[in-house]
C-alpha cells in the first residue's frame, strides 16, 4: 500500500511530529497505565498527605488514596471526555453546516438563524446551566454537554467554506452529469474540507479536555471517576494549594498543558502543510 | 457632485444589519432566560418552594414575631408565584427580571440577589478590565514585533507562548497561591482587603488594596497574553502574503513603513476579540476570583452554584449574559460602520 504523499508531508513536519507523539505517549499512559499499575484510585491505602516516595510514586491525598492511580484513571477519562465532545461538536456542526450550504434559501435561513442564536448564548453559561440540572453526570454526558454547546462557530465555517466550493466548475461539471445534490455533498464538497474539519477536531478535543476541568472546577463535573478536573476540584477543595500539598495539583495541570500543547502543535503542523502559504523552508 | 441616493442606500444596508443583529440577540436573551427560568423547576422536588420553606424554618428559629413569619412567607409565595400555573409564574419572572428584581437570597437572605450581585460587580470589573486591557496591548505589541523581527526570538518566544497559552489561569492562580502566599509568605492569602481595614480612599487602604490585587491580575495577565500573542502573529503571518504587500514591496516601500500597514490591518480582528473579552470580563475568570477568594460576580457565582442559591445563578446569568450581548452588539455596530462590505452590501 503507498502511503499518499501529503502524510509523508505531515510526518516530516516538526511540529506536527512532535504533537503527535507527544499525544501518543499520553494515549498510552492513560490507556496502558491503569493495567501496569492497577491500584483503585478511590480506596485508602497509605497514610494521609504522604509525599512522592518508592512507595507511592506521587504521593498521597488527603484520604491516603494513591494519586498516581487517580492520574493515570484521570487521563484516559479526560482524553475520552475530549473525543466525545470532538465527535459531537464535529457531527453537529458539519450537519448544519453542510445542509444549510447545500440547500440555501429558506432552510440556509432558519438553520443559521438557529446557529446564531445558539453561538450569542455563551457556550460556559449553557453547559452549566445543562449540567446543573443533571444530578448524575457520566463521563458521555459531560463531554455531550460540552459538544453541544461549541459546535455553532463550526457550522458557520464549514458553510462558509462549502459556499465558496460550491461555486468551482467542477460543482457545474457534476451538476450538468445530472448528480444530485446529496451525492456531490459526499465526493466533491465534504472532501475539500477534510483537513479543516480534522484541525477543527482537535481544537475540540482540547476544549473537551480544558471544559471538563472547568465544569468540575466549579462543581458539576462527572461523578464518582477520576479526571483531570476532578483531581484539580478535591486539591482545590482540600486547599491542598495553600497547605503546600504541590504532588496533589501539579500532575493534573502539567499534564493538561502538555496535552493542550502537543494538540496545538498539532495544528499548527498541519495547518502548515495544508496551507501552504504558511509554510516556510 | 456625488449624489444622494447611494449614501441614502449605504445607511440603509447598515441599519438593516444592525436590526437583524439585534433582533438575534434578543431572541438568543430571551431563550437564555427561559432556560435561566426552567432550570430549578426541571430538577426534581422544586427547590424553590423547599429553599422558601428553609428561609421560613430559619426564621421561625430566630425571635421573630408570628405576624412577621406569616407576612414573610407570603412574601415570598407571591415573589416566586408558588401554586401559580407555570405560565403565570414564568411572566412574572421576566417581569421582575426587567425590573431587575431576581428574588433574595436562598442563603444570605434577607439580602436580595441582585444586592450581591451588585455589591460584586465592581470588583470583577476593577480587576478584568485593567488586566485584559494590559495583557493584550503586551500581547499584541511583542506578537507584532516578533514578526516583523523573524528570527531566532520569534521562533523561541512563539515556541514559549505555545507552551504559555495552554496554561489554565486557575492552574497558575494554584501555583502562586503555593509560592507567594503559603511557602514565601509574601502575599496575603486572599480577599480585597485586610480584615481589619474600612474602604476608604487613604493611602493605608488603597496599598493593602493594590497588595491584595497583585497575585489575581498577574494571573489573570499572564494566562491571557500568549492567547493575544498567538494570534496577533498568525493574523501578520497571513497579512505579510497579501498581495498589497507584494506590491508595495516591488515599489520600494520601506520595510518598516509597510510593517505599519500589516501592524493597523492585523489589528482590527484582535479589536475585536478585546470587546468581546470585555463583555466577558464579569464572569470570565470565575475560578480565579474563586482561588484567590476575590469578592467579584465569578466569586458570587462559583458560590451560589455550589449552594443551589437559585435566585443568586438566575440573576448572575441573567446580568452577565446582558452584558455579553451589549458588547457583542457594540462589536456588531461598529463592524457595520468601518467595514465596507457590509456598507455597501456585497460579502458576508
Amino acid at each position: 500500500m503507498r502511503i499518499p504523499p501529503i502524510i509523508v508531508m505531515l510526518f516530516r513536519n516538526k511540529k506536527f511530529l512532535a504533537g503527535f507523539t507527544t499525544l501518543l505517549i499520553v494515549i498510552l499512559l492513560g490507556v496502558i497505565g491503569p493495567i501496569v499499575y492497577p491500584v483503585n484510585p478511590f480506596e485508602t491505602i497509605g497514610p494521609s498527605e504522604s509525599p512522592p516516595n518508592s512507595k507511592y510514586p506521587l504521593g498521597t491525598d488527603l484520604y491516603g488514596r494513591d494519586i498516581l492511580a487517580q492520574f493515570l484513571q484521570g487521563i484516559r477519562n479526560s482524553l475520552y471526555v475530549g473525543f466525545i465532545t470532538a465527535i459531537v461538536a464535529v457531527a453537529i456542526g458539519l450537519i448544519i453546516g453542510t445542509t444549510s450550504a447545500v440547500l440555501g434559501g429558506k432552510a440556509d435561513s432558519v438553520l443559521m438563524g438557529f446557529t446564531n442564536i445558539v453561538m450569542a448564548i455563551p457556550s460556559y453559561f449553557l453547559a452549566l446551566i445543562i449540567a446543573a440540572t443533571t444530578p448524575v453526570r457520566t463521563l458521555e454526558l459531560v463531554g455531550l454537554f460540552i459538544g453541544i454547546t461549541s459546535w455553532p462557530w463550526f457550522a458557520r465555517a464549514i458553510r462558509a467554506q462549502l459556499l465558496s466550493l460550491k461555486e468551482r466548475e467542477y460543482i457545474y461539471l457534476s451538476r450538468m452529469a445530472g448528480y444530485g445534490w446529496l451525492k456531490i455533498a459526499f465526493t466533491d464538497l465534504l472532501p475539500g474540507v477534510a483537513s479543516y474539519t480534522v484541525m477543527v477536531a482537535i481544537t475540540f478535543m482540547g476544549i473537551g479536555i480544558g471544559g471538563e476541568a472547568f465544569l468540575t472546577m466549579i462543581g458539576l463535573g462527572p461523578s464518582r471517576v477520576s479526571t483531570i478536573g476532578i483531581m484539580l476540584f478535591w486539591a482545590f477543595s482540600m486547599e491542598a494549594h495553600r497547605r503546600g500539598v504541590w504532588w496533589w495539583w501539579v500532575p493534573p495541570g502539567m499534564i493538561m498543558i502538555l496535552i493542550l500543547t502537543a494538540l496545538y502543535l498539532m495544528n499548527m503542523g498541519l495547518d502548515e502543510v495544508f496551507n501552504p502559504r504558511l509554510r516556510r523552508g | 457632485m456625488v449624489g444622494l441616493k447611494p449614501f441614502v442606500e449605504s445607511l440603509r444596508r447598515v441599519w438593516r444589519f444592525i436590526l437583524v443583529r439585534l433582533a438575534y440577540l434578543i431572541i438568543a436573551y430571551f431563550i437564555t432566560i427561559t432556560i435561566i427560568f426552567f432550570l430549578p423547576r426541571l430538577v426534581p422536588g422544586n427547590p424553590i418552594a423547599s429553599q422558601a420553606q428553609a428561609i421560613i424554618q430559619r426564621l421561625a428559629m430566630g425571635a421573630l414575631q408570628p405576624e412577621a413569619i406569616a407576612s414573610a412567607w407570603k412574601y415570598l409565595v407571591r415573589m416566586y408565584g408558588l401554586g401559580r400555573p407555570l405560565h403565570e409564574q414564568y411572566i412574572k419572572f421576566i417581569l421582575n427580571l426587567f425590573s431587575g428584581n431576581f428574588g433574595y437570597s436562598m442563603v444570605y437572605y434577607p439580602k436580595t440577589a441582585s444586592e450581591l450581585i451588585m455589591q460584586a460587580v465592581p470588583y470583577s470589573l476593577i480587576l478584568l478590565v485593567p488586566s485584559t486591557l494590559i495583557a493584550w496591548i503586551i500581547g499584541n505589541t511583542l506578537g507584532a514585533f516578533a514578526t516583523y523581527r523573524g528570527g531566532k526570538l520569534e521562533s523561541a518566544l512563539t515556541t514559549f507562548a505555545v507552551i504559555m497559552a495552554q496554561v489554565p489561569p486557575y492552574w497558575l492562580a494554584f501555583l502562586f497561591v503555593y509560592l507567594f502566599v503559603a511557602n514565601l509568605k509574601i502575599f496575603p492569602p486572599g480577599e480585597a482587603w485586610s480584615p481589619g481595614l474600612k474602604p476608604s480612599l487613604t493611602p493605608e487602604f488603597i496599598l493593602d488594596f493594590l497588595w491584595h490585587y497583585t497575585l489575581p491580575f498577574t494571573t489573570i495577565v499572564v494566562t491571557s497574553i500568549f492567547g493575544w500573542y498567538l494570534g496577533m502573529r498568525f493574523i501578520c503571518v497571513s497579512e505579510l502574503g497579501a498581495d498589497y504587500i507584494a506590491y508595495s514591496e516591488s515599489l520600494g516601500v520601506k520595510d518598516k513603513t509597510l510593517f505599519r500597514y500589516v501592524y493597523r490591518n492585523s489589528l482590527l480582528p484582535q479589536v475585536t476579540g478585546l470587546a468581546i473579552s470585555f463583555g466577558t470580563a464579569l464572569a470570565g475568570q470565575t475560578l480565579v476570583e474563586n482561588i484567590f477568594r476575590w469578592p467579584g460576580s465569578g466569586f458570587v457565582l462559583s458560590r451560589a452554584i455550589g449552594s443551589l442559591d437559585y435566585p443568586v445563578i438566575q440573576g448572575t446569568f441573567a446580568v452577565l449574559t446582558l452584558t455579553l450581548f451589549t458588547a457583542n452588539f457594540l462589536v456588531d455596530f461598529i463592524y457595520a460602520l468601518i467595514d465596507p462590505r457590509i456598507r455597501l452590501g456585497g460579502g458576508g
